[in-house]
């Protein structure tokens, strides 16, 4: 039985010995969920604007909870990679989701901006609500972690534009 | 900011800057190999911060559980004891000097530093229970516990009228 069902991630991390496999599950379906929603809001606030949207490449969880809970990667639910595409099929954009267990969040992204020409950018996106609760993502970047604002795919439509006129 | 603090802050936001360089630089790179480095030394950096950010918590914590005791055996006593007790102790102390209860001590976020005692303890046994670490909100809540000291510690001698 389920024994976890509004704990934090920090307060499973804490005593992994009492989380179950029922727990890591509930855990990951909710964590896809959340996910799933980020880009349900993004692909709506881009649609229009030229870009595809790429959801073929999944990820699935290698935490050291996961193993120890003996849930395989066949039975995990299955994570979206969020690829956004340019018309001449190049990658703008992909979202890559780590995992639900981080310490000090209850969630995390990494973002990749690739322009047309110009360096990489990178982010992650921090999902700083509480356990089990509605997502809040702060968006930072790769190097600069103190620097940090809520995400808003109007921010990123912004930046995909900007790599087209840059 | 308090200055070890400060140091740390600066420390972290530095090599954060070096290592989310290089994980870029892979990107443009196209390298897996280069990536799977830069991102494991970001990995390391960051869990070996989350060590550091929470000792200058835990220290402020003892010092602010211990700071109404005069006698230096009475405040190594406090140094060993287990870090809930002086979680408490240092709750009660800030509530009893300055009249108010600090954010940190409330239940959910006591609860929260507790956890991560434990996760620190798991990563000083070698066990390390994730890869990911998200630094800045341990070193924002020492912080917080930083100015409480602070104040507790400039507030003590006129409430205990120059008698500490």
């Amino acid at each position: 039985m389920a024994n976890s069902a509004r704990r934090s991630a920090s307060e499973e991390l804490a005593d992994p010995t009492t989380v179950t496999r029922e727990d890591v599950l509930l855990r990951l379906r909710e964590w896809r969920d959340r996910v799933h929603g980020l880009y349900d809001e993004i692909e709506q606030a881009l649609q229009g604007h030229g870009f595809q949207f790429d959801r073929q490449g999944k990820h699935t969880s290698t935490e050291p909870l996961v193993q120890a809970a003996g849930v395989g990667q066949e039975e995990q639910p299955k994570i979206d990679i969020l690829r956004i595409v340019r018309p001449d099929g190049t990658n703008a954009a992909v979202f890559h989701p780590r995992g639900p267990w981080v310490v000090g969040a209850n969630g995390r992204i990494d973002l990749r901006l690739s322009p047309s020409v110009g360096r990489s950018h990178a982010y992650i996106l921090m999902d700083q609500s509480g356990p089990f609760s509605a997502p809040y993502w702060a968006r930072m970047p790769i190097g600069a972690p103190f620097e940090r604002e809520q995400f808003d795919p109007a921010w990123l439509l912004s930046k995909l534009n900007g790599q087209r006129s840059g | 900011m308090d200055s070890d603090l400060d140091s740390l802050t600066r420390s972290y936001a530095r090599l954060s800057r070096d290592v989310g360089g290089r994980i870029e630089f892979a990107f443009d790179l196209d390298s897996d190999a280069a990536l799977s480095v830069a991102e494991r030394e970001k990995d390391h950096l960051d869990q070996a911060f989350f060590v550091l950010g929470f000792s200058a918590l835990e220290k402020k914590i003892t010092l602010l559980a211990s700071s109404r005791q005069t006698a230096a055996r009475q405040r190594t006593a406090m140094r060993g004891a287990d870090f809930n007790k002086r979680l408490e102790a240092a709750a009660k102390i800030a509530r009893e000097v300055l009249g108010i209860e600090p954010e940190w001590a409330s239940d959910k976020i006591a609860s929260t530093m507790i956890n991560w005692y434990d996760i620190r303890s798991e990563i000083a046994h070698g066990d390390p229970p994730t890869q990911s670490f998200d630094v800045p909100p341990v070193i924002y809540l020492a912080n917080e516990v930083a100015a409480t000291l602070d104040k507790v510690t400039r507030a003590l001698p006129e409430k205990t009228g120059g008698k500490r």
